[in-house]
Parts: C-alpha cells; sequence; structure tokens
C-alpha cells in the first residue's frame, strides 16, 4: 500500500543543549537523541513575550502586525493568519512553549500531528527578528 | 467543537530593510575652513583631512527621521575614504564643547560637528545647512 504524499515542510528549532552543530552532529543516533531532548528541556524552560514595540491590528478577518519601534528597522507590514494571531495572542503575557501548546491543544484539533513542531518553529523565527524576546530571570507559572 | 489547526503562517508586506525617511535638510562640510582647523590644531599632518569628494559631498552626509516626525534624529558621513560610516556629534560653534541636540537644526544654520574614526583620528567640520525638501516648507 502506498504511502500517502505531503508536502515537504521545514522546522528549525534552536540548539540549546551546550553543544556547537558540528559537535552535536558527530554524536551517535542514540546520543544525539538524548541531546535533543536536553535541548528541547532548556528551550521549553524559556519563558517568552511578545515584544510591546510591536503592534496588532485587526481588519475584519485579517491581522497584521505593524513595529512601531526604533529597535526593529522595518518598514513593512506584516500579514499573519488566524493561527500566527492566537500565538501572539498568547505570547501578550509571559509564557513558556509548553504553556502555549496546552492553550492551542485546547483550541484545535491537530489533526497532521505538527502543532507543537510548528509551535517551536514559530518562536524560534520571531525571536530571530526581535518580534519576541525572552524574558530573563522569570519565575515560571504554569496556567 | 474546535478549530483546525493550520501552520502559523507570515506575509511581509512593502518589505524595505533599514530605510528610514531622511529628513529635509542637509549639509556639506566647508572643506577650506575645516583643513584650516586641522592645521590650526596639529591634525592635519597626521591624515585629518577634508576634501570636496567625501564630506564635502553633501549627498555623504545622510540625516535621518527615524520616527518620520520632519525633526532630526542622527546623522551620519557616509563614503568615506575607507573608513566606513561615521557617527557625527553635532556642536553648538567651533570650539566643539557644547554638544548640540540634532533637532534643533534648521536651514540656514551653521554647524559644526565631528567625525572619529576607529583608529581615534577626529575630523571637525563645519558647514552651512540647506533645504532639502521643499514641498514640506513646515518642516525642518
Amino acid at each position: 500500500m502506498k504511502l500517502s504524499y505531503r508536502k515537504p515542510q521545514m522546522y528549525s528549532f534552536p540548539n540549546l543543549g551546550g553543544l556547537t552543530n558540528r559537535q552535536a552532529a558527530a554524536l551517535t543516533d542514540e546520543e544525539f537523541a538524548r541531546y535533543m531532548e536536553r535541548s528541547k528541556r532548556v528551550e521549553y524552560g524559556k519563558v517568552y513575550r511578545a515584544n510591546p514595540d510591536v503592534l496588532m491590528r485587526k481588519m475584519c478577518d485579517e491581522a497584521i502586525l505593524v513595529p512601531v519601534g526604533k529597535e526593529i528597522t522595518m518598514n513593512g507590514l506584516i500579514d499573519i493568519n488566524s493561527t500566527v494571531q492566537f500565538l501572539w495572542e498568547q505570547f501578550q503575557t509571559p509564557r513558556t512553549i509548553p504553556q502555549v501548546l496546552a492553550r492551542a491543544q485546547e483550541e484545535y484539533e491537530d489533526e497532521d500531528g505538527c502543532m507543537e513542531r510548528e509551535i517551536r518553529s514559530f518562536v524560534k523565527d520571531y525571536v530571530s527578528i526581535n518580534f519576541i524576546r525572552e524574558e530573563e530571570n522569570y519565575e515560571t507559572k504554569m496556567d | 467543537m474546535k478549530q483546525k489547526w493550520i501552520r502559523p503562517q507570515t506575509t511581509i508586506e512593502k518589505f524595505v530593510p533599514d530605510e528610514y525617511i531622511a529628513a529635509c535638510w542637509g549639509v556639506c562640510c566647508d572643506t577650506d575652513w575645516s583643513n584650516n582647523y586641522e592645521e590650526w590644531q596639529g591634525d592635519y599632518s597626521k591624515g585629518v583631512t577634508h576634501d570636496a569628494a567625501h564630506c564635502g559631498n553633501p549627498s555623504n552626509q545622510v540625516i535621518f527621521d527615524d520616527d518620520d516626525d520632519g525633526i532630526a534624529d542622527r546623522m551620519i558621513e557616509t563614503g568615506t575614504d575607507g573608513l566606513g560610516n561615521l557617527n557625527c556629534t553635532i556642536y553648538w560653534n567651533e570650539s566643539f564643547s557644547g554638544i548640540r541636540n540634532i533637532a534643533s537644526v534648521k536651514p540656514g544654520d551653521i554647524i559644526y560637528w565631528t567625525t572619529r574614526a576607529s583608529d581615534g583620528r577626529e575630523w571637525n567640520h563645519k558647514g552651512t545647512v540647506f533645504r532639502t525638501n521643499y514641498d514640506r516648507p513646515n518642516h525642518s
């Protein structure tokens, strides 16, 4: 029986386990799996918050992010879909990825099983452009 | 009933990286005055010189209005002779002692400014501010 074809997808996750990519790549498969778990634990312990210099404006069914601060050197408008809108609203208060994932699981049906990977990848991408910031020394409180 | 999860999607429209709207005035260095100044203070022979192709070219002084309120926020010198972009510090007079807020600069003013290279050399400039945007007479 043939497998069903799925659109190719790429996700990027942060490497927070303490090794360089080259060092991590040299590990055995078993060691690498343990290392990735360790990195994920570090990632999941971090608290993130949306940059207050990026505002979300809603127009009918659409939502747009507008950078207004000097820190973000981008003259443009950022169209976001309803999922990003949901995630953006979650990160208006400091939250960890597991906390946001739990909220998303309450709201959405994850038929393809991609939700967790896509939230992790979203956070990494948004941190890289300073739209989401890591909150230093913030005590995690599960809600 | 739960909604179906769809992949987070971000689309950037009119993306112009690091592009600011220029303030409506410009300035170029009075290279004769500035070279005389460097000679007077003994820096000219150390390579602190001014010429028309660099600070004497008005296009090389770039004034930024970062928040688009019609008031200048900062000035940098571009097109230098291999020194990269240099931040400009503006002063009220030729003693180069009191730093002037760039927001106070308007066309017709004579301004004095310094630029400093990473090797420690510092240039002292003088220039007369001119208007560049005649469509917005109520602005700078």
